[in-house]
């Protein structure tokens, strides 16, 4: 029995030493940028934009920054708030990895937020809820993407005021912190303009059933329904909306998309005629954007979408600063981004130094019918855009 | 194999359980990762557990993730909110998931076989549900955020930091070998072969006199006050309780482990855990599908090595004693 | 809240009912014959849903290639049936049920990573078939016609199985089967086969199911895992083994679902789940269950 056990212990040792040999050793004096990415679970696909986005922005700079060599490092967040947070703890601990950018959802975003801020590494997102800069701020998150505020901002009130005869909107709104943002921030519009909101229906998220919501907004004669979803709730209910026949009975809106990715999932026939807010646009007048179509074009064959535009932009920032601050330092590095002006992808863009959100334009579209459109990339207009950012002293965040 | 576990040693004196502790102190040094050492342990207790009702009960669960985010959103909500001392938040944890093990036990026992699985299943997703839509008190799908991990004060003036990896790594090392202990007493005891007995002949106990459910009820009770203290070492672990503690893939994470690592025996669910949780880690950086190789794994185990890893090493062991005994015969 | 939401609401319920019914109808019928709980179900669901898709794809823009793919996907689902039982499940069956059940979900994993493998992360979608895309305007609400085209098709799918299970000769080796395994071996029908066939009929069903609703909701990887459930649900609430069991089953979560998104959206799981705790206490067998 003793002889058994002791060769068994020896055994394991063995195992689990020549694991520890095998697996890579720490990074030597590089500079990692941890890039959190969706590579399974249901928004898998993002993760490879994360890939292409942030590999050019490494690529750009020829690999290196302040001379050390510069390495993306992919981390699957599996979308969930848990294993994100362990992994970006784990990054830091073991890899001594400063600087992180991503997340799709918010939910991750928060943990990551607040892992981040242990460990004093940065983190630049392009998350929606209002929060990551809001209440839940600090020094070390950073916001590229326009919040929950601004879409609305940017999409509700213009059609609000370019349709003063549709006074009854109904919302469908999912069930979680970002859509409750979004359709409070609307509310708000409402109010403001004296329209009536018919009626409102919270969905948890992934339900595909719209079937219901949308007869009641019919049943409500809403001239005007806006969707506050996300990715394929957002498909489900514009087809659903199709199939229903809503979008003749009434004009839609989608407060929040991922642009060209999702109107061509969609499809320009289930597309038609509706609005949609979008974080970024390729025909725009940047010269950074054009300098990216190019690329891709060359690349790819194909425009750029917005995960890999926005994780471009995040590698290239985080890039751009440590290269402006002359270290790795995150402390100089935070600095330097705070008010921090540069050429970005939708125009001349700023960082607030009392929030860490960046002020950015956010792009209403009307999506053109099939026959109209000319070319790839040519699914919608851009009808108007704007930047829209909470002033400071109506914001909740109090930096730490 | 039972056989061996039977005798009746005092704990402490007991070589098994300081070879398992010292093994188990190792991983910390032997890992490149700073944190998976605890989340091992973590999970091993949650396995361990599990195969309390699985491996010795006969009782196929799914509802263990609805134990394990029991304990977990207890000793969160108990830090976070009240900021009472971890060992507390830790006790609660167990009794929570004691009372709901008692709960999904008391509905899912009044089946058997597979009816009670698809119970057990049912009930892992009704708990995910409540938590899922009780946001203001889960925080729902973002999960609970901030839960903080205070030194622990044993006495006035003596306190215990467990804020870095390995010091957390010493505090959950700590915890799981007593647990461990308790769980081996009580599987060693004749309350443990009146378990073995339900599994391998319920009709026989019963005729002896048992009331199965009760037993049955029973190794629930206990396997879930064993999974709330993971959840709730979890929860301080993490110093946040995620949504998917509480999910349908926490069951299943314990169920995969303790197969994989071998169903019935004490220490099998201890290597399944270190085994899968150490190659998914390592996999999961590879190649995002590793969940196929993962199910492949599964289903070769499930086909040919039901006694899981532990089952083939003691398979081998028990060979080459035999086949000493047989030369020792001979001379 | 009007008459007309309500009529509308209840329609909807039939929808999601009858596809619950052909699911579950699947899952019961390899419940009694094999007595093994499928947990690949969901999966197969979703590769109905998505062989369905690729068929649709291949045949393009002609107007009939949605209903090639309605009659080609389950039997796909089923070939895939057949192999998953003649090389994997036929091993177990002189193993404690645990063992099968735990294959199966090994089975599921490996399904649901297949379909991530060949045909990506993203959903896939086919628009309505051209035959049934208008939509039924009752003033009071409007219905899509392809809806009720649903709860009519699988109606005459479940009769269809009725008549297969109490009329017919197969039928009623399939009944010998689920009441005495052993006893029909004796009489020399070669069990194993007929489990084979069993075990492909049913999963044929739910890919149908898959395939049918693929129009409605689209295909994605994970489709699989909440239905699991629900059927598991209706099997519960429907009685276990019971073909009458899985459709009232089937109909009632269906509707509960859908008029719960009426009054409380946030709580239809809930709900339904709590139904089931209901029917466990008081009809432990289930409603129509005889096991």
């Amino acid at each position: 029995m003793k002889k058994g056990w002791r060769k068994l212990g020896l055994v394991a040792l063995a195992v689990l030493l020549s694991l520890g040999l095998v697996l890579p050793a720490a990074a030597e004096d590089k500079v990692v940028i941890g890039v959190l990415g969706a590579f399974s679970g249901p928004y898998a696909s993002l993760g490879e934009d994360s890939v292409r986005g942030a590999s050019y922005a490494v690529e750009e700079v020829g690999g290196k920054v302040l001379g050390k060599p510069l390495e993306a490092m992919f981390i699957d967040t599996e979308v969930k708030p848990g294993a994100a947070a362990r992994k970006v703890r784990e990054a830091a601990d073991s890899k001594g990895v400063k600087f992180f950018h991503g997340c799709v959802s918010s939910g991750v975003a928060l943990a990551v937020s607040q892992a981040a801020k242990e460990k004093k590494a940065i983190f630049y997102t392009s998350v929606g809820a209002d929060a990551v800069t809001g209440d839940k701020c600090n020094r070390y998150t950073f916001r590229w993407s326009v919040p929950t505020f601004g879409a609305v901002e940017q999409t509700v009130r213009p059609l609000v005021k370019k349709f003063p005869e549709a006074k009854r909107w109904y919302t469908i709104t999912p069930d979680y912190v970002f859509g409750h943002s979004l359709l409070n921030n609307a509310l708000n519009v409402f109010k403001e303009h004296g329209v009536e909101h018919v009626g409102n229906d919270m969905h948890p998220i992934g339900h595909s059933e719209f079937s219901s919501f949308i007869t009641k907004a019919m049943a409500a004669k809403a001239d005007f329904v806006v969707f506050f979803n996300f990715g394929k709730d957002t498909i489900n209910a514009l087809k659903q909306a199709n199939n229903f026949g809503l979008t003749k009975k009434a004009k839609i809106l989608v407060a929040w998309s991922s642009g060209l990715r999702d109107l061509e999932e969609i499809g320009p026939e289930f597309c038609e005629g509706v609005y949609f807010g979008c974080q970024f646009w390729h025909d725009v007048d940047a010269p950074l954007t054009k300098k990216l179509c190019e690329v891709w074009k060359k690349k790819y064959n194909r425009l750029p979408s917005y995960p890999e535009a926005s994780q471009y932009l995040h590698t290239k920032l985080e890039i751009m600063a440590i290269e402006k601050a002359g270290t790795t330092d995150t402390e100089a590095v935070i600095k330097v981004l705070e008010g921090f002006k540069y050429d970005g992808l939708t125009g001349p863009e700023e960082v607030q130094a009392f929030d860490h959100q960046t002020r950015k334009n956010y792009y209403l579209l009307l999506a053109k019918a099939k026959k109209d459109i000319k070319g790839p990339g040519d699914n919608a207009t851009v009808v108007s855009y704007g930047i829209s950012t909470i002033p400071q002293e109506k914001s909740d965040c109090k930096m730490q | 194999m039972i056989e061996a576990a039977l005798g009746k040693k005092k704990p402490l004196a007991d070589r098994e359980i300081w070879i398992l502790a010292g093994l188990l102190l190792f991983l910390p040094f032997v890992l490149p990762y700073q944190s998976l050492p605890s989340e091992i342990l973590i999970y091993a207790l949650g396995a361990v557990s599990f195969n309390i009702l699985m491996g010795f009960t006969g009782l196929l669960s799914f509802g263990q993730g609805a134990l394990f985010g029991a304990g977990a959103y207890m000793t969160g909500l108990i830090m976070v909110n009240l900021g009472w001392h971890p060992l507390l938040a830790l006790l609660c944890a167990c009794l929570i998931g004691a009372v709901t093990a008692f709960l999904v036990g008391y509905f899912s026992i009044r089946q058997v076989g597979i009816y009670f699985v698809m119970l057990t299943l049912a009930f892992n997703q009704l708990a995910f549900f409540i938590v899922y839509q009780w946001k203001g008190l889960t925080g729902g799908d973002d999960g609970l955020l901030e839960v903080p991990r205070p030194d622990l004060t044993l006495f006035p003036g003596v306190e215990i930091p467990i804020q870095t990896n390995f010091q957390f790594f010493l505090f959950v090392w700590v915890v799981f070998i007593l647990a461990f202990i308790v769980i081996r007493r009580i599987i060693n005891s004749p309350f443990g072969r009146i378990l073995v007995a339900v599994k391998e002949n319920p009709e026989r106990a019963t005729a002896v006199g048992y009331n199965i459910k009760h037993y049955k009820l029973a190794a629930f009770v206990i396997s879930g006050f064993f999974t709330g203290l993971a959840g709730g070492l979890y929860a301080l672990f993490m110093k946040m309780v995620p949504i998917t503690a509480v999910e349908l893939f926490t069951s299943t994470d314990f169920i995969i482990m303790s197969l994989l690592g071998g169903l019935g025996s004490l220490y099998g669910p201890i290597l399944g855990a270190i085994i899968v949780k150490i190659a998914s880690e390592i996999l999961s950086e590879i190649w995002a599908r590793w969940l196929f190789v993962l199910g492949l794994t599964f289903i070769v185990f499930v086909l040919f090595m039901r006694g899981g890893v532990w089952g083939l090493l003691t398979a081998i062991r028990d060979k080459r004693r035999a086949a000493r005994l047989v030369e020792e015969k001979r001379q | 809240m009007t008459a007309g939401l309500v009529v509308m609401q209840l329609l909807n319920g039939l929808v999601l009912g009858v596809i619950y019914t052909l699911i579950t109808v699947g899952l019961t019928i390899v419940l009694g014959m094999l007595n093994v709980i499928n947990f690949a179900h969901g999966a197969v669901y979703a590769l109905g849903a998505y062989f369905a898709f690729s068929f649709a794809s291949l045949l393009g823009n002609w107007s009939g290639s949605f209903w090639v793919a309605v009659i080609l996907a389950p039997v796909a689902v089923a070939l895939v049936g057949v192999v998953i039982e003649m090389t994997l499940l036929r091993r177990m069956y002189d193993l404690v049920h645990e063992y099968q059940i735990l294959l199966t979900f090994g089975i599921m994993l490996v399904i649901q990573e297949l379909i991530i493998m060949v045909w990506g992360p993203i959903g896939k979608s086919v628009p309505m078939p051209p035959q049934l895309a208008t939509v039924l305007d009752f003033g009071v609400f409007a219905f899509p016609l392809y809806r009720v085209f649903l709860i009519v098709f699988i109606a005459l799918v479940c009769f269809g199985i009725w008549l297969l299970i109490e009329k017919t000769s197969y039928g009623a080796i399939i009944r010998a089967g689920i009441d005495n395994r052993d006893m029909v071996n004796c009489l020399g029908i070669d069990i194993y086969k007929a489990f084979t066939i069993v075990f492909a009929f049913g999963v044929g069903l739910a890919g149908l199911a898959g395939a049918l609703a693929l129009p409605m909701r689209g295909a994605q990887p994970l489709m699989g895992d909440t239905i699991l459930t629900l059927a598991f649900v209706v099997l519960v609430i429907g009685g276990m083994g019971s073909f009458a069991g899985a459709i009232l089953g089937g109909l009632l979560v269906g509707v509960v679902e859908s008029m719960m998104i009426l009054f409380w959206p946030q709580g239809t799981m809930i709900s339904i789940f709590a139904a089931m705790a209901l029917v466990i206490l008081i009809w432990p067998k289930g409603l129509l269950g005889y096991r």
